[in-house]
């Protein structure tokens, strides 16, 4: 604050706040408010997920080879020529899983960003109104939660069609409940307090209120969801190739080169790969996640249960 | 803050003239009135037991240019009153008018624009300012929204800035967030806000209760000050008597539900006229009382759940009666403009002795 503007003729200290034990914060707070460069796993996620970018969008000058070209020795094991081996069809699986990252990423940052738009959009109309429309939008979301994701991913991509667009469709389908329990919950909380009350006193419609007074307030939270679900939507994208339902061949995607070396298990390289890209970026967003998890409000933090 | 910087302040501004309000009606409301609460109850429902009344057939006006002063114990119902008269909470019955037109509950649409005008100053300065906006924005929007000026972004910065200035802040803060601000600078925003829909009747919900004791005393000269220059109507609930007693031209005290007494403030702080005004301003500590405590009223509020037969205070009250247990006292104008419910009351009488 600087001196010299009239307001410095306020003395004393600040208000109590309503609930001082509220802002108290515990051994574990503090622990979780430490900053990023003393988190280790936080550290590590993010390198792993930079280093992940930088391979996607340099696959083709980093890759040795083409993802798709047939040209090497069959079920050859990890060598220097073939770093990771090659497939029983001759192709490089070094080159396949960089290339790989190019379509895993993308999709699953893609489909986070649908399913948190809409998912939070959804969630924010019914905490805000409530009623009916509260009743109708989260029965839905709770009909979704009734199933596990990957058993309603795959029929709702069986009934779409094996495509890897369809695949993402059905991810995005069994993904957006959780934004719209969390935005609900959030804009519950802050639809009484008193910026909202003051807000429409001075004539602020409904969809007004909510973009502009209350978007602002609830957004932190369900950044964090999104941050820790792409490593989930990863994981469910490749699920669904692994099973049939999403890349078809030969496009070199994680799950379906899985599900290649599940067919060849004596050629274990074939399936260990691409499974272990999977596993850091998951791993990854996880830390980050649960990073900036714990860098929130914990009161908040609370209501994000992954 | 001097009073001369806020008329300079003011003089910019088109003080808004609300006894000239088109369409005023005529009839019971008198042209200078601005806000009328007639026969007002408040209830509250509760799952399974019967509702509480909040607030009892309360009636009262704040005229354009008065400030009228709501004192009360804690859990008296006034808070609810000065929610009910902006439309924040629905009255059971009776009815707000405000210029003389009925103010409708708030509800899912837009507060209509002719209500944009009666506005609420809260108590909590922190909570009522959304915390992650500038706050420059936040009166901008409120000038927009309440005015229905539509202004391009350097014309709305100007405004903003003379607004800030008005209340005592520089303009150089309006990038700000809230949480940057002491409670006192925070209310001051939040006065800042509610002028710049330009209101002609503000209701102040305690807004001095949750500042510390040099904000407080800056606040209340800053809503006179106000008051004085552009001639706004203010409701000001308060359970702070000393203040009340500075700063408005009449005061309402109300007790468990109901307005016992009513008058110009002096009048009232000189010649109490109500049993429970006499407790409330003897409760009042003062300097120079020797070693003297103030006198206290026996007992605690009752459960307003099971509210007492007959006159609502009398299981408190020292000069009780028979007839305080069972029946029901009325208003009793004791002077002119100066009302009592109680049946020690006498009309035309100032005080009873």
């Amino acid at each position: 604050m600087s001196t010299g503007d009239p307001f410095s003729l306020e003395v004393g200290p600040l208000p109590a706040q309503a609930d001082p034990g509220a802002d108290l914060l515990t051994r574990q707070d503090r622990a979780a408010l430490r900053p990023p460069w003393r988190q280790p796993l936080a550290l590590t996620g993010v390198a792993i997920i930079i280093t992940w970018i930088v391979i996607a969008i340099f696959a083709s000058e980093l890759a040795p080879h083409p993802p798709n070209l047939q040209f090497g020795p069959l079920n050859a094991s990890p060598s220097h020529a073939y770093l990771f081996g090659t497939d029983e069809i001759g192709r490089d699986v070094f080159s396949r899983v960089l290339y790989g990252a190019r379509l895993s990423l993308p999709l699953a940052a893609l489909l986070v960003a649908v399913a948190m738009v809409i998912g939070s959009t959804l969630g924010s109309v019914a905490g805000f109104f409530g009623g009916i429309v509260d009743a109708i939008i989260m029965r839905i979301a709770d009909l979704v939660f009734a199933f596990p994701g990957i058993i309603l991913a795959l029929a709702v991509a069986a009934a779409l069609g094996a495509q890897l667009r369809n695949a993402v469709l059905a991810v995005i389908v069994v993904s957006w409940p959780s934004y719209a329990r969390l935005s609900r919950g959030l804009v519950l909380a802050a639809r009484s307090s008193e910026y909202v009350t003051s807000a429409k006193l001075l004539g602020s419609s409904a969809w007004r209120t909510m973009w502009v007074e209350l978007r602002p307030n609830i957004a932190g939270p369900i950044f964090v969801l999104a941050a820790l679900d792409i490593g989930n939507a990863v994981l469910l994208l490749s699920g669904l190739s692994f099973l049939g339902l999403g890349a078809q061949p030969p496009t070199a995607e994680w799950g379906s080169m899985v599900s290649e070396g599940a067919q060849n298990f004596s050629s274990f390289w074939i399936g260990l790969f691409p499974g272990l890209a999977i596993l850091t970026v998951v791993l990854a967003f996880n830390f980050v996640g649960d990073a900036l998890r714990d860098m929130l409000d914990p009161r908040t933090a609370r209501m994000i249960r992954k | 803050m001097t009073a001369s910087s806020l008329a300079s302040s003011f003089a910019s501004e088109p003080a808004p003239s609300p006894g000239s309000a088109p369409g005023g009606r005529m009839g019971t409301s008198g042209p200078g009135r601005l806000l009328e609460l007639d026969d007002l109850d408040v209830s509250y429902a509760r799952r399974g037991h019967a509702p509480v009344r909040a607030v009892i057939g309360a009636s009262l006006s704040v005229e354009a240019g008065e400030i009228v002063g709501l004192v009360g114990e804690s859990g008296c119902g006034k808070s609810t009153l000065g929610r009910a008269a902006v439309g924040l909470v629905p009255p059971s019955a009776g009815e707000v008018r405000y210029r003389g037109e009925r103010v409708e509950t708030l509800g899912r649409a837009a507060r209509s624009p002719e209500l944009r005008s009666l506005q609420m100053v809260f108590q909590d300065p922190y909570a009522s300012l959304n915390p992650r906006r500038r706050v420059g924005r936040q009166i901008a929007d409120a000038i927009r929204l309440g005015t229905g000026a539509k202004l391009d972004d350097e014309a709305a910065t100007r405004r903003v800035a003379a607004l800030l200035e008005r209340v005592g802040l520089s303009a150089a803060v309006a990038h700000r967030f809230p949480h940057e601000f002491s409670g006192g600078q925070c209310q001051r925003i939040a006065i800042a806000r509610v002028l710049a829909t330009e209101p002609s009747c503000v209701v102040a919900d305690e807004p001095i209760s949750a500042l510390d004791a040099s904000a407080q005393a800056q606040i209340a000269n800053l809503l006179a000050g106000i008051v004085a220059e552009s001639g706004l109507g203010m409701l000001f609930i308060s359970h702070d008597l000393s203040v009340v007693r500075k700063i408005a031209d009449r005061t309402v005290v109300m007790y468990f539900g109901r307005i016992v007494e009513t008058g110009a403030t002096e009048a009232v702080w000189s010649q109490p006229a109500h049993p429970y005004t006499r407790a409330l301003i003897g409760a009042i500590p003062r300097p120079g009382a020797g070693s003297a405590l103030p006198s206290e009223l026996p007992g605690d509020v009752p459960d307003p759940a099971r509210p007492p037969s007959g006159c609502r205070f009398h299981p408190r009250c020292p000069e009780v009666m028979e007839r305080c247990r069972t029946e029901d006292p009325v208003a009793i104008e004791v002077g002119p403009g100066w009302q009592s419910v109680c049946f020690r009351s006498q009309p035309g009488q100032a005080a009873v002795k």
